[in-house]
């Protein structure tokens, strides 16, 4: 069991998200970036669907009220436990009594605590994911406040006493200074309804990640785009990492908070594999979208979905040769 | 403290890792394992005047963490207990090396990117005040 | 880059649906021909259809078009688009039986903020207006955008009008909205690229009833006039 002591705006807990609910206009929610979720749930030997804490905005501080181990992960935000310093996505166990505390952001945009087996709140409709439009879901339907208390789903975890820690993925596109990340992207039905010129600034320009930007969404500045002629579409079903263009010709990349169907033109698609890179730009920062084809696009979340699976099994063979040592 | 099990083991990893020879030291025990050359007579005990922080398990050595880069450790440098002085990777997972004790960096070992074994020395350390 | 259409996309050609990727985990078919209930009721065919296909997870129905959702991503779209298009093309449809209900609405005023630009943008006076748009039974065609969301059919032409340019970024839960051919009431607070003439104060989404949406696709929408605030 954790106490909030400090809530930043909008923590939420998230899982993996909410699935087969799109047919009542339920979308998935979930968390942001996955992989800090993968990640921390396998270091302290979870089950992939276990929740956590999405924590977007620091400082934030938590007080553990019983003997737990933890796993932090997402953005580094030089946490320190009872005033020790964490390494990034790091997982230690807590002994009651000591505090968790979250401070100035050294790289990405939004953390995951995640606990001993899982955060324990209510399934609803299949997910632990906080379904905010709606408030229902996660932790009483709402972001975190101060003096909330989350149970863990406990269970039997052996860490290193220093802790036990795992590297994020590399990723295979070009680092560039002022972008924050190059981000894939699979061209969408309306891609050829673009001018040419259109075309080439959405490849070719950077895109300012506006402060209009949430879990619904982010809204992008940058160059206006034009299609050849304006194509009223129907309203369909849209996932997270779709690229609308409103006619105001800013595009608005649909993240995990959408609505489950839209009608804007659509010119492309964050890959799956990106999302998560995408998760961790914050307001202010640039991106710069770069074109995948299919092929490309499977065989980056097949790369991904390695690198979560080996850190699992590895992070399994540490935690029992620790174990060992100490039986 | 080791069976011939747990040698052989160790034996398999330092061949795994290309190591040419071990030390571990438990206590006033010392004992020196080297591959392919003639075994080296044994040592008599030694009492380190300095403390010597050794990997805690097979890995290579990173002097940061991979997101925080951060100055290496100098000779001279002050050691807080409990602080980590690097972290040994394996596969795609990372353990910490910490100094359980406080005091001055005498010697760092390895360099970033070494391959480690379980015992190898990484941080030598005076404690005197 | 190249300058045919993108790879992931079949060629388009009139009277052929549009089949197109959203990601490696999403394909979009979208049906040829007017957007009227004919239509729809083949891709409710289509959905229950494509429900069965091997990772799907859903089948989502839109207006006149279809997402599938995956499981994991399927390697061999072509097959996909091949199957979907002959099943369309077979012209199957499911009649889904529903029930009508009647709808009462507040038109204009501060819960109908856009009912005058509509007016306006129309050439309809605001009483045209609301005799049109509460003339017709509207059919369910699609539940979605938010919980318990119905997307109406037999919106009258005359009330056609392009979605706003920016959307705005809240409206309240029981909104009443018009946008290009459609028209539909929200079921809780949220972002809207739609224009806003009414409100009612029945709840489209509710946890304690199984299933939380109140409408399903087939079922059919009457509303009233109960005041009209000019």
């Amino acid at each position: 069991m954790i106490e909030i002591l400090t809530a930043s705006a909008l923590a939420t807990v998230q899982d993996n998200g909410r699935h087969s609910q799109y047919r009542q206009g339920v979308g998935t929610a979930g968390a942001m970036d996955a992989v800090a979720l993968a990640i921390g749930n396998a270091l302290l030997g979870n089950a992939s669907d276990a929740a956590a804490i999405e924590i977007p905005v620091t400082p934030f501080r938590v007080r553990f009220q019983s003997d737990l181990c933890f796993a932090l992960t997402g953005a580094d935000c030089t946490a320190e436990l009872d005033g020790m310093p964490l390494p990034a996505d790091w997982a230690m166990q807590a002994k009651a009594g000591q505090v968790l505390s979250l401070g100035r952001v050294r790289s990405g945009c939004r953390a995951y605590l995640c606990l001993q087996g899982g955060v324990d709140v209510p399934v609803v409709l299949g997910s632990r994911s906080t379904q905010l439009r709606e408030a229902f879901g996660g932790h009483e339907g709402r972001p975190l406040r101060n003096g909330d208390t989350i149970r863990a789903g406990g269970g039997d975890v052996t860490l290193p006493a220093a802790g036990l820690g795992a590297l994020l993925p590399s990723v295979d596109v070009p680092a560039e200074s002022g972008i924050a990340a190059a981000i894939r992207v699979l061209v969408a039905a309306e891609y050829p309804d673009f001018t040419p010129s259109s075309q080439a600034q959405f490849w070719g320009q950077p895109w300012k990640v506006t402060a209009q930007s949430n879990r619904a969404g982010y809204r992008l500045a940058g160059p206006q785009l034009e299609l050849h002629s304006a194509r009223e579409l129907r309203s369909h079903g849209v996932v997270p990492g779709v690229i609308q263009v409103p006619a105001g010709g800013q595009p608005i990349i649909q993240l995990s908070d959408a609505a489950t169907m839209g009608g804007y033109p659509k010119i492309g698609t964050v890959i799956g594999a990106d999302l998560w890179r995408l998760a961790q730009v914050s307001p202010g920062e640039a991106i710069r979208f770069v074109q995948v084809d299919h092929s490309a696009a499977l065989a980056a979340e097949d790369t991904l979905a390695a690198h979560i699976a080996a850190v699992r099994a590895t992070a399994a063979l540490q935690r029992r040769a620790h174990q060992r040592m100490f039986a | 403290m080791t069976s011939l099990a747990e040698l052989n083991r160790v034996l398999g990893w330092m061949q795994a890792a290309g190591l040419a020879s071990i030390e571990l030291r438990d206590g006033d025990q010392l004992l020196r394992m080297v591959l392919d050359s003639a075994p080296a007579a044994p040592r008599a005990a030694q009492v380190a005047p300095q403390t010597q922080i050794v990997s805690p398990g097979m890995g290579r050595f990173l002097a940061s963490h991979p997101r925080n880069p951060v100055a290496p450790i100098t000779p001279g440098a002050t050691i807080s207990a409990g602080q980590i002085i690097g972290f040994l990777q394996l596969g795609n997972t990372l353990t910490a090396i910490t100094s359980d004790k406080p005091g001055t960096a005498v010697q760092v070992y390895p360099s970033d990117g070494d391959l480690l074994g379980y015992g190898a020395p990484v941080l030598s350390l005076d404690q005197g005040v | 880059m190249s300058r045919d259409l993108p790879e992931p996309m079949l060629r388009e050609q009139p009277e052929q649906p549009r089949i197109s990727l959203m990601g490696t985990a999403a394909v979009l078919f979208e049906a040829p021909g007017p957007f009227d209930l004919p239509h729809q009721r083949r891709i409710w065919a289509l959905a229950e259809y494509a429900s069965g296909l091997p990772d799907v997870r859903e089948a989502v129905p839109g207006m006149t078009n279809l997402t599938l959702l995956f499981a994991r991503p399927p390697r061999n779209i072509a097959a996909i688009a091949q199957s979907l298009t002959e099943v369309w093309h077979s012209g199957i449809e499911v009649d889904a039986e529903g029930r009508t209900m009647e709808l009462p609405i507040v038109y204009g005023g501060e819960t109908g903020p856009h009912l005058r630009e509509v007016s306006h943008a129309t050439g309809l006076s605001i009483d045209d207006v609301v005799a049109i748009h509460t003339a017709p039974v509207y059919t369910v065609f699609a539940v979605g955008s938010h919980a318990g969301y119905c997307y109406l059919g037999g919106l009258d032409p005359r009330l056609f009008l392009p979605r706003r340019a920016v959307p705005l970024l809240s409206i309240p839960g029981g909104s009443l909205s018009i946008a290009g051919s459609q028209t539909g009431v929200s079921a809780s607070a949220g972002p809207s690229g739609w224009h806003t003439i009414g409100f009612t104060d029945t709840r489209f989404f509710d946890l304690g009833r199984d299933p939380a949406t109140l409408l399903q696709p087939g079922d059919r929408i009457h509303f009233h006039a109960q005041t009209v605030i000019r």
